[in-house]
């Protein structure tokens, strides 16, 4: 198949081809069109024509034939067509098809044709113009292989917490190479490296206070000494969430859950995005909350940041997309790891019973969805948010 | 002891044997737990316990850790 840049003015291609009765029989049987004229010699013979003629359109079906078949070819939109039958053609007539291109459309990527028919003797038997538009298959599917076909690595910034952790298994289980994020724990940190390297997968340790920009920026170039590039971050990030009555709060505590939640996600997606771009590929996943949108008490700071990302997240969507870099959210419920571990029992207990699942969510749920978003499967996803929360909110 | 004791106010009020209320129960597990055996429920544990449940409490006994939670909340 020809692309329309690849078709010029003055292109041509021929066919040929010699009409015998058995294609008349198969016009007839196909259209229904048994006219006398075309199938019944005695018949014809009283006429001016003396001799059966063929369907006129039998003749012009072969410039379908070109059309679809040579110029342009498969995927060929062939919407227009005039016709003239300037002589008749006989059985034994060997038909020689001409078309050749006379005027391109680029905007509507649309070529017309002129399209002529002659007989053995060079007579024009029939003639007219043909439009057709230039219809072109994808290939982002076949991009979309070629990077699945190399390792891609992922960061993972809060990689020593209940979620990063998980998700840094799941992603070496995937095929990851990992950047495990940590700020105090190296331990756990060095630990996880370990786990990741089990799985055959390449792993570095970075340690980086993420409130500090100088810090997630030496980071990220830390990063690309060891890898040639981020695919994929996860900002699993989170601090200590004290219950602590509206009236009590202080701005500070929001500030802090801000930083964590907010100030951090734009400086490390600044510091990532650059080489994404570059790439033309990436993918930037944020870890949403229940309580933003079934909120509780004593969690307005909390709530506020959780609520902020939501919206950063979708407008970082909205502006990377075309560049190839897909933003999206993950938003559990309750889970059970270190961070909540200070949560009452009741209040546990309760969101378990009130959970159709009936059950908290395990970091290991929340990683099978991020390893979902960060895979190619959902390359068509941007703004996205996800609620892993075993049907408590449904929207 | 306050479990034994639940668990046989539990199985009295929705008339289920002792042994079918197990840590695990709650309203999933037990068909006869409807709205007024709920209520019951709030009066006996009250009466057999000495207890007085509070309202905002009342909805959120739907399971059995979830009622020896709130009892012993409610004896502090």
């Amino acid at each position: 198949m020809k692309k329309y840049n690849e078709i010029f003015v003055g292109d041509k291609e021929t066919l040929s081809h010699i009409i015998t009765k058995n294609d008349i029989d198969k016009f007839v049987d196909l259209t229904g069109d048994d006219n006398r004229l075309h199938v019944d010699e005695k018949f014809a013979e009283k006429t001016q024509f003396k001799k059966p003629v063929v369907h006129g359109m039998l003749g012009a079906s072969f410039i379908s034939t070109i059309i679809g078949t040579k110029l342009p070819g498969d995927g060929a939109l062939w919407f227009s067509q005039s016709l003239e039958f300037l002589l008749p053609v006989r059985i034994g007539d060997k038909l020689t098809i001409k078309a050749e291109v006379i005027k391109k459309n680029d905007s509507e990527r649309i070529i017309e044709l002129k399209t002529e028919i002659y007989n053995q003797n060079r007579q024009i038997v029939t003639k007219g113009v043909a439009k057709v538009k230039v219809i072109e298959t994808e290939n982002k599917t076949a991009v979309s292989r070629k990077i699945t076909a190399e390792v891609k690595t992922a960061l993972i910034i809060g990689a020593t917490g209940g979620i990063g952790n998980a998700v840094c298994l799941q992603l070496a289980q995937d095929g990851f190479n990992i950047i495990i994020h940590y700020n105090n724990n190296k331990a756990m940190a060095e630990d996880i490296k370990k786990k990741v390297e089990s799985y055959k997968q390449k792993a570095v340790v970075v340690k980086a206070d993420i409130l500090q920009e100088t810090e997630i920026n030496e980071m990220v170039t830390t990063s690309y000494r060891s890898f040639k590039k981020i695919d994929v971050v996860v900002n699993c990030a989170a601090s200590s969430i004290p219950n602590i009555k509206f009236q009590e709060l202080l701005w500070s505590d929001y500030v802090q859950q801000l930083e964590v939640n907010i100030k951090s996600t734009i400086h490390i997606v600044q510091a990532v995005v650059p080489e994404m771009i570059k790439n033309g590929y990436g993918k930037i996943i944020t870890i949403g909350s229940v309580s933003a949108e079934k909120p509780n008490s004593e969690w307005s700071h909390y709530i506020t940041a959780k609520t902020a990302l939501i919206g950063l997240t979708k407008s970082l969507a909205f502006e990377l997309a075309p560049k190839g870099i897909r933003v999206n959210m993950v938003t559990p419920s309750l889970v059970n790891t270190e961070l909540t571990m200070n949560i009452p029992e009741k209040v546990k207990l309760l969101a378990a019973a009130q959970t159709p699942l009936r059950r908290l969510a395990l970091a290991t749920d929340v990683a099978g969805v991020i390893s979902f978003l960060a895979s190619d499967k959902s390359d068509f996803l941007a703004g996205e948010n996800i609620r892993v929360n075993g049907g408590q909110v449904m929207i | 002891m306050d479990s034994k004791k639940i668990k046989q106010v539990m199985s009295i009020v929705f008339d289920v044997p002792l042994e079918s209320i197990t840590d695990d129960a709650s309203t999933d597990t037990i068909p006869n737990w409807d709205s007024l055996r709920h209520l019951n429920l709030i009066l006996a544990l009250e009466e057999e316990l000495g207890i007085s449940i509070p309202n905002e409490e009342v909805g959120n006994l739907i399971t059995y850790k979830l009622i020896e939670l709130i009892v012993h909340e409610c004896k502090k």
